[in-house]
């Protein structure tokens, strides 16, 4: 086992104090599976989490909701506990439990009482290899997975719509598919391919633990020697390659027409380069370009077109820093006022980002938006979940956490000029806008 | 490597590090004061919220909350913003059925400078005519946008059956219909009965000593005017028994069902607390969630819970199921229901839930907002900082007995009122 304890440190103002940087404490354990640990002694709780790098784009072909459905079926018991053995041991000390997975990533979390720490690791390890397979379970559950659906896509046209983006955003990757995978797919889905599944990536070379909250750090990573650390290494190389999307041709417009739309809705999408995959500098400045164009009531397209020219009641921007590992989406969306289409919406960011473009934006405007950052870093670190979800995520998007940790002061270091250039990647001519409206009867 | 060490994690309870503060000019906060992080979260709160609407404009108490952050004192829309965003501090507010809540986060540093700019929007917002209508819109988007949402249909036509003829049968976010007559005078007048010192509460956790603290409650809340308490009269959830349904084109349904509960102050809400769990409350324990999902597949999302508001408490849960399977999923809702009102729950079912509902409580305040809330919870709920500590022992001392006394107080006929929304015909 390899350990290294490492403190990072980065420039915070003085306003921010000492603690915007939480200790971390990693290292690998001889199986190769990695471990961090983001002390914080608060309260008596401890955050237990661990993170698989794979997710939905992993799903085979044909096959999307694989990586999800698994998910599901990793609450059914393993060959030494029986299913709900786990979740009630969580629950009889109080303590939470779920799971989630994303396009690149799947994890599993408890929070619980500190003193629970250890029960926590041996019920995981045990389901990285135990898991136990049981055909009538799977066909139930799969009937569960449909009915999420249901409740959160099939029933909102709001979801809808993202969907087709993200297959127009990317054509060839399996990022373009869904997370709980197309309902047509997800009703072939059985026992070879979620087993198959399973055993190809529930690996500990390929698994991140990451412990926040009141622990001793070297006391939990030792924890995790013994108890992760006993799961044999396996043999090769994991086979992540994916298909390359083709480069972007020209504009796409998407109409999502449904009878049940009352209120119309806008979302445009541009294909940006991932922190990972990004130029010095270019991920931090499209994460202030995002503030800075709908972040708050003081950003650009707030006071464009919600304050100025009323065409829409709301708009938001993001930079998906934390989903994608190669390119990923910056995405911007407005609710149309009443009488306005979601294309006028559209065509008014067209304007606004190419005016944008030309003149950039105000010093004091830029300042903001870094106060925004660094006070952000500490109002995170209220919450351990937060931490811990953040660090995971982005460790299994390809950063490392010495970037993490030096992210915010990254941010500092980001220049008017920055933002010009990450402008530049919201080229008109190659947004991917989805248009959601109400049907004709 | 720095790590505090103390702070929240410190043996003592809760409940000895809480302290009342009253500042000079009479305003009374509980604070936990912890220095782990420099920064202060405060929840804060009117008692009173949507039920002061008048009948016809519902919405409107809503509405005076979203105008708060919009304009006030020297400042126009634009300048207070621009003054809040400059120091990161984020100032939001939310309505209730009963109350009208706000929450405020800054860094310590910046906490006079929050508390002078929080003071300025609560005693002199301009609710000039842009934001007004700025905000109708935001609403009226929203409610449009929920006429296609199951859950959100299920949600309003439940509630305005089951308070019908009460201020809580009005939906707190408004409707399509009341909102476009909230007028400036409406708007005006609710503010002036609203924020007043009589029905405000504060909750304060963060890096602020009490004396600090004082000077801050003073700058945002002394200069209010002190006003009268609001009588929001007990009630009841009504329609038990009753089955309606709208319909709205989609695959899945929303279910919402529910009866009156046993009150909070009651000596049986813990144990009601107990057969929540088992019914709902939690998917590990839920028989509920056992019988729909885990073994039938029919939902991902089954659950009960209280739903309390001044003057009336409500068992209410919710799923959401295939148009095809509503008819099977309330059927079996209400024979579960029917087999825990005749028999009761097992020793087993009743320690596991003790032990959940004990120790989750603290797992649960692991944030300053968490900790805020429940602060600001506790004062409009009229409970003292002893209820921490006694929280937990009236948990463990139910009894088997107290089991089988509060479920037939809880279930009675078994009846609920049950409202469904979606595609099934």
């Amino acid at each position: 086992m390899t350990r290294h304890t490492r403190p990072l440190r980065t420039d915070i103002p003085a306003a921010a104090g000492p603690s915007a940087v939480p200790p971390i404490v990693s290292g690998r354990l001889e199986n190769g599976m990695d471990v961090l640990i983001l002390p914080s002694h608060r309260s008596p709780i401890v955050t237990h989490t661990i993170w698989y790098r794979n997710g939905a784009i992993d799903d085979p072909p044909g096959k999307s909701g694989t990586a999800h459905f698994l998910e599901h079926l990793m609450f059914k018991g393993t060959e030494r506990y029986p299913a709900g053995h786990f979740s009630k041991g969580v629950s009889a000390v109080g303590g939470e439990e779920n799971a989630f997975t994303s396009w690149t990533y799947t994890c599993y979390f408890q929070k619980i009482p500190a003193g629970h720490l250890r029960t926590c690791m041996a019920y995981e390890a045990d389901r990285m290899r135990g898991l136990r397979f049981d055909e009538g379970e799977i066909a139930s559950e799969r009937d569960v997975v449909l009915a999420e659906r249901g409740m959160n896509d099939d029933s909102n046209p709001a979801r809808l719509l993202q969907e087709a983006l993200h297959a127009a955003a990317f054509p060839a990757h399996p990022c373009g598919r869904p997370i709980i995978g197309w309902r047509h797919e997800i009703e072939t889905l059985g026992r070879a391919d979620v087993e198959a599944y399973y055993r190809r990536f529930y690996r500990p070379d390929n698994a991140i633990l990451i412990v926040a909250g009141d622990v001793e750090p070297v006391a939990a990573l030792d924890m995790a020697a013994e108890i992760y650390g006993v799961i044999p290494r396996d043999e090769g190389p994991l086979d992540r390659s994916h298909p390359i999307d083709p480069p972007q041709r020209g504009r796409h417009r998407l109409t999502v027409a449904e009878r049940s739309v009352r209120q119309p809705r806008l979302r445009r999408l541009h294909v940006v380069p991932s922190p990972r995959f990004a130029a010095p500098g270019e991920a931090e400045a499209l994460e202030l370009l995002a503030y800075l164009l709908a972040g708050d009531e003081t950003s650009v397209l707030h006071r464009r077109l919600v304050v100025e020219t009323a065409l829409a009641t709301s708009v938001g921007a993001g930079y998906m820093g934390d989903l994608f590992r190669d390119r990923t989406l910056f995405a911007m969306s407005g609710t149309p006022n009443a009488g306005i289409t979601p294309e006028q919406l559209d065509t008014a960011i067209d304007g606004i980002v190419a005016e944008l473009t030309g003149t950039g934006f105000p010093d004091q405007n830029l300042a903001r938006a870094k106060r925004q950052t660094v006070a952000g870093a500490v109002y995170e670190q209220d919450d351990q979940s937060t931490l811990a979800q953040r660090y995971g995520a982005s460790l299994c998007c390809g950063l490392s956490h010495e970037d993490i940790a030096l992210w915010r002061s990254r941010v500092e270091a980001v220049t008017g000029d920055d933002l010009v250039r990450a402008l530049r990647h919201l080229d008109p001519s190659k947004a991917v806008s989805g248009h959601l409206i109400e049907a004709a009867a | 490597m720095t790590i505090h060490v103390g702070s929240i994690a410190a043996s003592s309870s809760l409940a000895s590090r809480v302290q009342v503060v009253r500042s000079p000019g009479g305003v009374e906060a509980f604070l936990l004061e912890d220095h782990a992080l420099p920064l202060v979260s405060m929840a804060f709160g009117f008692r009173g919220g949507a039920a002061l609407d008048e009948d016809g404009k519902a919405g409107t108490a809503r509405m005076v909350g979203g105008l708060l952050c919009e304009g006030a004192g020297p400042y126009d829309d634009q300048a207070f913003q621009v003054a809040l965003a400059d120091r990161a501090i984020q100032l939001s507010f939310g309505i209730e059925r009963d109350r009208l809540t706000g929450s405020l986060l800054t860094l310590a540093s910046d906490l006079d400078r929050a508390c002078d700019l929080l003071g300025t929007a609560l005693r002199e917002p301009r609710f000039a005519a842009p934001e007004l209508e700025r905000r109708r819109g935001v609403y009226a988007a929203e409610l449009r946008r929920n006429l296609n949402q199951p859950g959100a249909v299920a949600d309003t036509i439940f509630w305005e059956r089951g308070f019908r003829g009460h201020a809580y049968g009005r939906p707190p976010g408004g409707t399509l219909s009341d909102l476009p007559v909230i007028d400036r005078e409406a708007v005006v007048a609710l503010h002036a009965a609203l924020v007043t010192r009589t029905s405000l509460r504060i909750a304060v956790v963060g890096a602020v000593r009490p004396e600090d603290l004082a000077a801050a409650l003073d700058e945002a809340f002394a200069g209010l005017p002190e006003g009268s308490a609001h009588s929001l009269p007990e009630t009841a959830l009504a329609g038990v028994g009753e089955s309606i349904t709208q319909f709205v084109e989609s695959p899945q349904s929303t279910v919402f069902f529910g009866r009156p509960a046993i009150p909070m102050h009651d000596p049986d809400f813990p144990a009601a607390m107990v057969i929540n769990h088992c019914l709902g409350g939690s998917p590990s324990a839920s028989r509920l969630f056992a019988e729909l999902r885990e073994k039938r597949g029919l939902c991902y999302s089954v659950w009960t819970g209280f739903d309390v508001s001044e003057g009336v408490a409500s068992l209410v849960g919710s799923t959401s199921t295939p148009n095809e399977h509503v008819g099977q999923s309330v059927e079996l809702i209400g024979s579960e229901i029917g087999r825990l009102a005749q028999d009761g729950l097992d020793d087993d079912e009743i320690d596991a839930a003790r032990r959940y509902l004990i120790g989750s409580h603290a797992v649960r305040l692991d944030t300053s907002a968490a900790i805020t809330r429940l602060l600001l919870a506790m004062q409009f709920d009229g409970r003292s900082l002893s209820w921490l500590d006694e929280r937990g022992p009236r948990l463990a001392a139910v009894t088997s007995q107290d089991i089988t006394r509060a479920t037939g107080r809880l279930f009675g006929d078994g009846g609920l009122l049950v409202a469904s929304a979606g595609g099934a015909r």
